[in-house]
């Protein structure tokens, strides 16, 4: 006799996405860049094209055997609604859209940074920070816990705390980077901070649960948690009544990519540092990588084993 | 101990690419029971083990309450010991994880695969977190080695404390607001180191093998052997049957321990049969029922509980210890009937 048994509690399920070759995000502004208005906005579309187009030329040449067809490469655009929201929907993204235009780039997706906090009532930033793993220094054998500060994150081990009421100061001690070359860089990064009992979380934090969303990685109970939506008819006037991304291009590939690329304003080096910081300590789902890795395979376009290395960068001067 | 062969079994293996096709696996469980005066209902049970945010608590019902947690991820760079007594140093990341079986005993795990392979050098981190749940060693070395480094040297210092890791998150979950803090019954922890080596190699016998040993009053040891095919279909480490198989290896034999050191306090001539009663009532009631051996143990894997059902027969103590509780009660109820009968009889005597 043949029988079976299962509960449905008792597993779990892994949802797969689809993926680009390669998501494009075109600069990031912050909602005061906008209120410098249209010839500012249009200035910052147009000194992105030309890298943009170097970067996609670099990688189809790249990522071509010649036979292969285009590589599927999506865009997006992240649009800081969670620190302020001083311009609503309905006014920014028609500016945003007649910019692109005017310079032959196409957005096809548009994310709301509020969404790498909550998206559809998943706390991703939580999701995130709960799955960290600190970075050990030599010796660390699992005897002690993690030296851990609530709400920060280090590249290596902090100077070490000094008694209040020390008699005899010890002699100050440096804080160590753990990948250290020959020399510490040593970085600390706050992933938020408490507002009237309420989290904030820090840029750098949003922008690394950016960077896995993109990378198609995060799952909560196993399920995507990214689906775009199309562009509302009507331009809501917050941008809270906006889904956390939309798709502009209707004929858009995948939104998630094997990798990503940011083109972004210098201004933007030391928040991307502190990105590598977090991403390099969050524990990926083994069965998620593992699927990501197989179907780039399967695809001919291997991906990295590592996420960081997934990840791409132009940062722009003005010169 | 060597147990006969299995069909069908065994479940692929993942293996990094230019590593042995030998894998190996070590990892602490402590078993004990929950600081809580009765069975932990499947909701708060849920809630006590929620580890890992955005993965479930896997909780399943038949034949007995059990709930899995999400694994949380440490990371290490230390030395592991070589059979030799040799150490070598191991960077990478341990996992734990807790369980809860029949809402009343905690298990908490913490275990991690070995690359042995020799990678020269320390790697960058996104390396290590990019697949959770491996170590590598700076310097090549055998599977072999490593498995019989780890389970005969016992903790060693400054070496790799699977155990620690394990021990903080039992102590963090038994301080748990959800638990009452009321326990039924004192009874000791137990720990079980093992190590698990898997996949097939020249030389290695084709059915699964076992050792299991009681190091001390509390401390037991595993060592298994489970042959794998060496082009398993499935990449996919399929390392879960083989923490199954612990975890209820280490689950029975405490309740095990804990059932035939009570009966030993008690029996024999326990004068106060009153008092004998009091101290193997907490047994009925808490733990008689989770005896379930290899009830969650995968197909392929049962000949190892079976083998041990042979010798040294594990359910064969637990009946005779079950049978001794009931005697007792027995007992106990058949003095009272006396009792009864003769202050009824010099009832009726007074009363004719």
């Amino acid at each position: 006799m043949d029988t079976s048994f299962h509960e449905v509690s008792a597993e779990r399920r892994t949802q797969d996405v689809a993926y680009s070759h390669l998501s494009v995000e075109l600069d990031h502004l912050y909602m005061e860049d906008f209120l410098l208005g249209k010839d500012h906005l249009r200035k910052r579309i147009k000194q992105i094209a030309p890298w943009y187009r170097t970067a996609i030329t670099a990688f189809t040449e790249r990522h071509s055997d010649g036979n292969r067809s285009a590589p599927r490469i999506s865009t997006c655009f992240l649009v800081d609604d969670y620190f302020s929201d001083l311009i609503p929907p309905s006014e920014l993204i028609p500016q945003l859209q007649e910019a692109a235009d005017a310079e032959k780039l196409r957005i096809d997706y548009l994310a709301r940074e509020s969404a790498c906090a909550v998206s559809d009532g998943v706390e991703l930033a939580r999701l995130v920070a709960g799955r960290l793993v600190s970075i050990p220094v030599p010796g660390t054998n699992g005897s002690r816990p993690p030296t851990a500060e609530s709400g920060w994150l280090s590249n290596g081990q902090r100077t070490p705390g000094e008694p209040a009421a020390a008699l005899r100061p010890r002699p100050w001690q440096p804080p160590v980077e753990a990948e250290a070359k020959t020399h510490s860089i040593f970085l600390d990064v706050e992933l938020w901070d408490e507002r009237d009992g309420k989290r904030r979380w820090s840029c750098p934090m949003l922008a690394a649960v950016w960077q896995l969303l993109r990378l198609g990685l995060l799952r909560d109970h196993g399920r995507t948690v990214i689906q775009p939506r199309p562009l509302p008819a009507e331009l809501p006037g917050e941008w809270a009544a906006m889904p956390p991304v939309v798709q502009l291009n209707p004929r858009a590939t995948s939104f998630h990519g094997y990798r990503t690329l940011s083109l972004l304003d210098d201004r933007f080096l030391p928040i991307e540092h502190a990105v590598r910081v977090i991403l390099n300590q969050v524990a990926q789902d083994g069965e998620v990588m593992e699927r990501v890795e197989q179907r780039a395979r399967k695809e001919g376009v291997p991906v990295p084993a590592d996420v960081i290395s997934r990840i791409a960068y132009v940062f722009m001067t003005d010169f | 101990m060597r147990t006969q062969s299995v069909p069908g079994y065994p479940p692929a293996a993942r293996r990094q690419p230019g590593s042995p096709d030998l894998g190996v696996a070590i990892g602490e469980i402590r078993t004990g029971l929950l600081r809580h005066s009765a069975a932990l209902p499947k909701s708060a049970v849920a809630e006590l083990i929620d580890l890992v945010p955005g993965e479930p608590v896997r909780q399943s019902e038949r034949p007995i309450a059990h709930a899995l947690s999400a694994d949380v991820a440490n990371g290490v760079d230390c030395q592991i010991c070589t059979s030799a007594g040799g150490r070598i140093r191991a960077v990478g990341t341990v996992l734990t994880h807790a369980a809860v079986v029949g809402g009343r005993v905690l298990q908490t795990s913490t275990y991690t695969r070995i690359d042995s392979a020799g990678a020269q050098r320390r790697l960058p981190w996104s390396h290590y977190t990019a697949q959770p749940g491996f170590i590598e060693t700076i310097a090549k070395a055998g599977p072999r080695d490593l498995a019989a480094g780890y389970i005969n040297h016992g903790q060693q210092a400054d070496c790799l404390d699977l155990g620690a890791i394990s021990e903080r998150l039992a102590r963090r979950t038994q301080n748990s607001p959800l638990l009452d803090g009321r326990q039924p019954l004192r009874i000791q922890w137990t720990r079980l180191r093992w190590t698990a080596l898997y996949g097939s190699a020249l030389g290695s016998p084709p059915e699964p093998a076992a050792q299991f040993v009681l190091e001390d009053d509390t401390v037991r040891s595993l060592a298994l052997w489970i042959p794998q095919p060496p082009d398993a279909e499935d990449d996919a480490l399929r390392l879960e049957p083989i923490l199954e198989l612990c975890r209820d290896l280490a689950l029975h034999d405490w309740v095990l321990t804990t059932v035939t050191r009570r009966l030993e306090r008690v029996d024999p001539g326990f004068a106060d049969r009153d008092q004998a009663v009091a101290e193997l009532r907490p047994l009925i009631d808490h733990l008689l029922h989770l005896w379930m051996p290899g009830a969650r143990v995968a197909d392929g894997l049962a000949p190892i509980w079976e083998a041990f059902e042979r010798r040294p027969g594990f359910t064969r103590q637990w009946e005779a210890a079950v049978g001794r509780v009931r005697d007792q009660l027995a007992l106990h109820t058949l003095q009272l009937l006396a009792t009864l009968s003769v202050r009824d009889a010099s009832h009726r005597d007074a009363g004719g």
